[in-house]
């Protein structure tokens, strides 16, 4: 089974930069992050409106790449877990994530028993259609599925220390929009709850080991939250930076012929 | 930009073999046949009813495995070998090639000015979007490309030396079934005629030296074109593939239950 070679890196201290899917699902996603440095791809359902068969292409497209593909899934349901592992996510990220029960039970859905409840099924996508020992492919699973638990509530970042400290947890991913919502602060990103819930999560990882996630919007918030302490960082969103580079070049060919009108 | 090992191991004159895709175009296809050996995916647009956007995301999803996607287009048209070409095929099969002059046809559409009279695109799924020197990737491209024509038609073999002949030509493959068929003796494969025109076949690619290739769904099929010289076989067509694994274990459960 192919490893997932960023997991074990940004667990230990390092950082992973990837990409943040919501629009463009198209065959050349994939290779075309890889070829701006891309470590990993976060494909978002959650908000994005594709259903499961995107992902399996896209998870599919990634293969052989050397990139790394997690999914953004709607909800915690077995059936988002287990089902998106089994058509090859390396990792999975679950909303509102508010309980440490809760970040015990999307566990479980990632863990074969006796540790997990998930169902098995080997010689599919996850394991590209190879065969092989069971007994290594469930090792080789564990190790490389790397679970992210958004906080982005009030009662999540309330309870981030806790849910740090659950098993089998990598990553706590700060859903800061929302947050910044269930606060009663909307988009209020230098408000003292805000800040405070945000060193809170980093300090909970910082103590339990675990890797503090976020999504970066430009490069003010890359910077910024780098230095925060933040080390699995996805930059985005897709359709954002290609309007971002759409309205640059429409804003000079406007201010152009703005130009060459005035000399007439 | 990606480079052929299918086309370099063919020109080494080494055998390879690959598989043909027609009906399971799903995105695991490309591991799939990756993971019993295939060294090429061989993607029917003739037949199956696969456009453009299907070959594309089949050539995307190869982009890694290092397996080496090629099309069968619909026809001898410029507008289906350069847009193959760009989608991401590393080489194109054409069907009923009759002339040398449809075979020179074929080859100029596959490449750039001032050899052919390719259409160019750069930065895209082609040359894996990567940027870097136009002048690398048109020589790139004109290195990896095979192209592949179909022999199966009584002219084709009336002219097959002359086919052979063309440059840029790399492989003559045998449409075994459309020749009996035009040739009016439908799946007739050990009629005189039909084993004529595949010996004069052997000879104009020996003597050019082009690469002889064909279909096999038999292990019988594969000894006796492999003593024949052909060099490139695509195992199967998927359908036909799923479908006698499921004969035979059909035939085992009903010999069971009638015992």
């Amino acid at each position: 089974m192919r490893p997932n070679p960023i997991k074990q890196r940004v667990l230990r201290g390092g950082h992973a930069f990837g990409s943040f899917a919501i629009e463009f699902f198209s065959p050349g996603y994939p290779q075309i992050c890889k070829n701006a440095g891309c470590e990993f791809i976060l494909f978002d359902m959650e908000h994005s409106g594709v259903g499961i068969e995107t992902m399996k292409m896209q998870l599919a497209l990634c293969r052989g790449l050397d990139i790394v593909p997690f999914v953004w899934v709607p909800t915690t349901g077995y059936q988002y877990i287990a089902r998106l592992l089994d058509l090859g996510a390396m990792g999975l990220m679950v909303p509102m994530v508010e309980t440490p029960e809760q970040a015990q039970y999307i566990v479980d859905c990632c863990r074969y028993p006796p540790t997990g409840r998930r169902g098995a099924v080997f010689g599919g996508a996850h394991d590209d259609y190879q065969g092989g020992a069971v007994t290594d492919k469930i090792k080789a699973v564990h190790e490389r599925t790397l679970i992210i638990c958004q906080i982005e509530t009030d009662l999540g970042a309330q309870n981030a220390d806790k849910i740090a400290q659950v098993k089998g947890v990598d990553c706590l991913w700060v859903g800061h929009f929302d947050l910044t919502n269930f606060l009663g602060i909307p988009a209020q990103f230098e408000h003292p709850k805000y800040l405070q819930a945000i060193r809170d999560v980093v300090a909970a990882c910082d103590k339990h080991k675990k890797i503090p996630g976020f999504l970066a919007m430009d490069e003010k918030w890359a910077k910024e939250y780098v230095r925060k302490g933040f080390r699995l960082i996805a930059y985005g969103i897709d359709a954002a930076l290609m309007q971002k580079g759409l309205s640059s070049g429409i804003e000079t060919l406007r201010a152009v012929a703005a130009k060459k009108r005035g000399r007439k | 930009m990606k480079s052929n090992p299918v086309k370099a191991k063919l020109l080494a004159g080494q055998p390879v073999f690959g598989t043909f895709g027609w009906e399971f175009m799903v995105s695991g296809l490309a591991q799939m046949v990756k993971a019993t050996g295939a060294e090429f995916l061989l993607l029917d647009m003739e037949h199956s009813g696969a456009h453009f956007d299907m070959i594309k995301t089949q050539c995307a999803l190869c982009q890694g495995l290092d397996l080496v996607p090629l099309a069968r287009v619909p026809a001898i048209e410029y507008t289906y070998i350069a847009r193959a070409m760009d989608a991401g095929v590393m080489g194109v099969m054409a069907p009923m090639v009759r002339t040398a002059e449809e075979a020179q046809f074929i080859v100029s559409c596959t490449r750039y000015p001032p050899t052919g009279r390719r259409g160019a695109a750069f930065g895209f799924a082609h040359d894996a979007y990567e940027s870097g020197s136009v002048a690398d990737k048109i020589r790139i491209a004109n290195e990896r490309t095979l192209v592949i024509c179909l022999i199966e038609t009584p002219e084709a073999i009336e002219n097959i030396d002359m086919i052979a002949a063309v440059p840029g030509v790399d492989i003559l493959w045998l449409g075994h079934f459309d020749l009996t068929n035009f040739m009016g003796i439908p799946a007739q494969f050990d009629h005189p005629r039909y084993v004529k025109a595949v010996d004069k076949m052997v000879l104009a690619a020996k003597k050019h030296n082009k690469v002889l290739a064909s279909m096999t769904a038999s292990d019988q099929w594969s000894r006796e074109y492999w003593a024949k010289g052909f060099r490139m076989f695509a195992a199967g067509v998927d359908v036909h593939l799923l479908q006698s694994a499921l004969r035979s274990s059909f035939k085992t459960l009903n010999d069971l239950a009638n015992t």
